[in-house]
């Protein structure tokens, strides 16, 4: 990693651990809160925004593990983003199915597409070889 | 699209086993006790399968070194932030960190600090991914320059 890298790294924990005591300061109770949730998928879908740009102008194998590795993330936070909202207000039945089948769609989905990330790991690997 | 067929059978196949677990759980083919087995079981298998990821990550870096391994590097800090703060956050709703604070080891903070701090971390660490993927797309402008 470069510096700035290291840098971005850096604040993005110092951030939330600042997110967190302005919660505590606030006296902020644990809730259904959809705005974070929603900004997991924000910052997702930009960084989706980058592997559509870049893809066609890298080429080859290295566009192929960085479709994949957009792939898996877009399949994970379609799941992360209603999943955490859901259990944060106690996985209730929702939307006419019972709670085994959200427990099962988000738990599998959530598997998937971080499998999917791993494989594209992998790809970026089997590159290298 | 630069996928190969076996690429868009896992991403197919992996999409379509998580519907039919989802009705199979629905229709009471999969049992409540498994149902409630694997939704435990399920989150550590990912946790497991992203390290399995990073290892990846961590041997292709030597092997493909330069901009590719910086950029990977950044794609893969974001995910291991996600693993390795994956468990406490998780212990943090069953031991009560949200919820009954009194009952935790992490009992200073009100729960309501530790939901806004473990799904602030959950955003910024996607931002550090996508901060990776910036870089790849900051690569390929400096290839066609």
């Amino acid at each position: 990693m470069r510096d700035n890298d290291k840098l971005f790294v850096a604040g993005a924990i110092a951030i939330s651990v600042l997110a967190g005591l302005w919660a505590q300061v606030m006296g902020l109770e644990p809730a259904a809160d959809a705005f974070i949730d929603f900004l997991t998928f924000a910052a997702v879908a930009v960084g989706l925004v980058f592997v559509y740009k870049a893809r066609d102008e890298l080429g080859g194998e290295t566009a192929r593990s960085i479709e994949l590795l957009g792939i898996g993330l877009l399949v994970f936070v379609l799941a992360y983003w209603p999943s955490y909202t859901w259990s944060t207000v106690g996985n209730p039945e929702w939307l006419g199915m019972t709670t085994g089948f959200w427990s099962m769609l988000f738990g599998l989905a959530n598997f998937v597409g971080l499998a999917l990330v791993t494989y594209a790991f992998y790809t970026f690997w089997e590159m290298g070889q | 699209m630069n996928l190969n067929n076996k690429d868009y059978g896992f991403i197919l196949g992996g999409i379509l086993l998580s519907f039919l677990g989802a009705f199979a759980a629905e229709a009471g083919v999969l049992g409540a006790s498994l149902v409630s087995t694997l939704g435990t079981w399920l989150p550590r298998l990912t946790i497991l399968v992203i390290l399995v990821g990073l290892a990846f990550v961590y041997l292709s870096r030597d092997l493909l070194g330069g901009e590719i391994a910086k950029n990977l590097e950044v794609v893969g800090a974001g995910f291991l932030i996600y693993a390795v703060t994956w468990g406490p956050h998780k212990m943090g709703y069953h031991t009560g960190a949200l919820g009954g604070a009194e009952a935790s080891i992490f009992g200073v903070f009100t729960p309501g600090a530790w939901n806004v701090f473990w799904h602030t971390l959950v955003a910024a660490t996607f931002g550090v991914v996508s901060f990776g993927f910036y870089r790849f797309w900051e690569m390929s402008q400096e290839v066609n320059a």
